[in-house]
């Protein structure tokens, strides 16, 4: 497995919930988001990869978004976390916690 | 200068919009918008907008062939799973049968050879069929089992 493809599979599962979390504390703008991202994880290289999972989150009810306008430049898409994504946010933090001490003890990556 | 970036910008999200050419429309039209306000409002937070900076902007966003792949896997992502037919499910599984009596057949080949070169040194290699033949009739119990 390429460097690649290996990092893909491991956000596969984990992205959609930092983008929740980052929506949990406040409203983001979709390149002020998406940026926050690549910069966190760093992923600099592949931003764009990041607006179809906007887009399905935005239809699953999990985020919804208005337009604002903006001092400069186009109107700005701002996202906000809904009820139902902070329930699905709350799921997983429970259930990625429980997965990450298994992981740890397993690959041997625990800090004591 | 501006003319020469906003081409870059047009130039970028026409590949976009090839790579996705397998896309439904609307899936593809909403992308291109979301990537189209992305680079705008990058833009228009620059101070001053330099060629090198709206390359950066494109550079971040990253390869059109890798946001097509993402688009992909989202796609697959919503409904799939629990739509997925039971013939498919079938399918992998026999699949990973024959892949495992493969796996099974080439390990007893080898060990078969592996004897065979020990037990008779010097031999023709007329033991090695005879060998495949008997670890074929163990993986046909194990499929038959696997099967139950």
């Amino acid at each position: 497995m390429s460097e690649e493809s290996s990092t893909t599979a491991l956000l596969r599962g984990t992205l959609e919930y930092c983008v929740l979390a980052l929506l949990a504390g406040q409203e983001m703008y979709s390149t002020e988001l998406v940026r926050r991202i690549s910069d966190e994880l760093q992923l600099t290289a592949s931003e764009g990869a990041m607006y179809p999972l906007l887009s399905r989150l935005r239809k699953s009810g999990r985020i919804a978004s208005d337009w604002r306008e903006s001092a400069s430049g186009p109107p700005r898409r701002y996202y906000r976390l809904t009820p139902e994504g902070e329930l699905a946010l709350n799921e997983f933090r429970a259930r990625w916690s429980a997965f990450r001490s298994g992981v740890d003890r397993i690959l041997g990556t625990e800090c004591a | 200068m501006t003319d020469r970036n906003d081409s870059l910008v047009a130039d970028y999200l026409a590949r976009v919009s090839r790579a996705t050419a397998g896309m439904s429309e609307d899936r593809r039209d909403e992308l291109v918008r979301d990537l189209l306000e992305h680079i705008e409002t990058s833009r228009a937070d620059l101070p001053a907008e330099t060629e090198a900076e709206v390359r950066g902007i494109l550079e971040r966003l990253g390869d059109p062939a890798v946001i097509a792949r993402a688009a992909a896997e989202e796609d697959g992502l919503a409904p799939r799973e629990d739509v997925e037919p039971p013939d498919a499910r079938r399918r992998r599984h026999i699949r990973l049968v024959v892949i495992i009596v493969g796996i099974i057949v080439a390990g007893a080949l080898v060990v078969g050879a592996i004897f065979f070169a020990q037990d008779n040194e010097g031999g023709s290699g007329v033991a090695l069929p005879a060998e495949g033949i008997s670890s074929n009739t163990v993986s046909k119990q194990f499929t038959a089992e696997l099967h139950g």
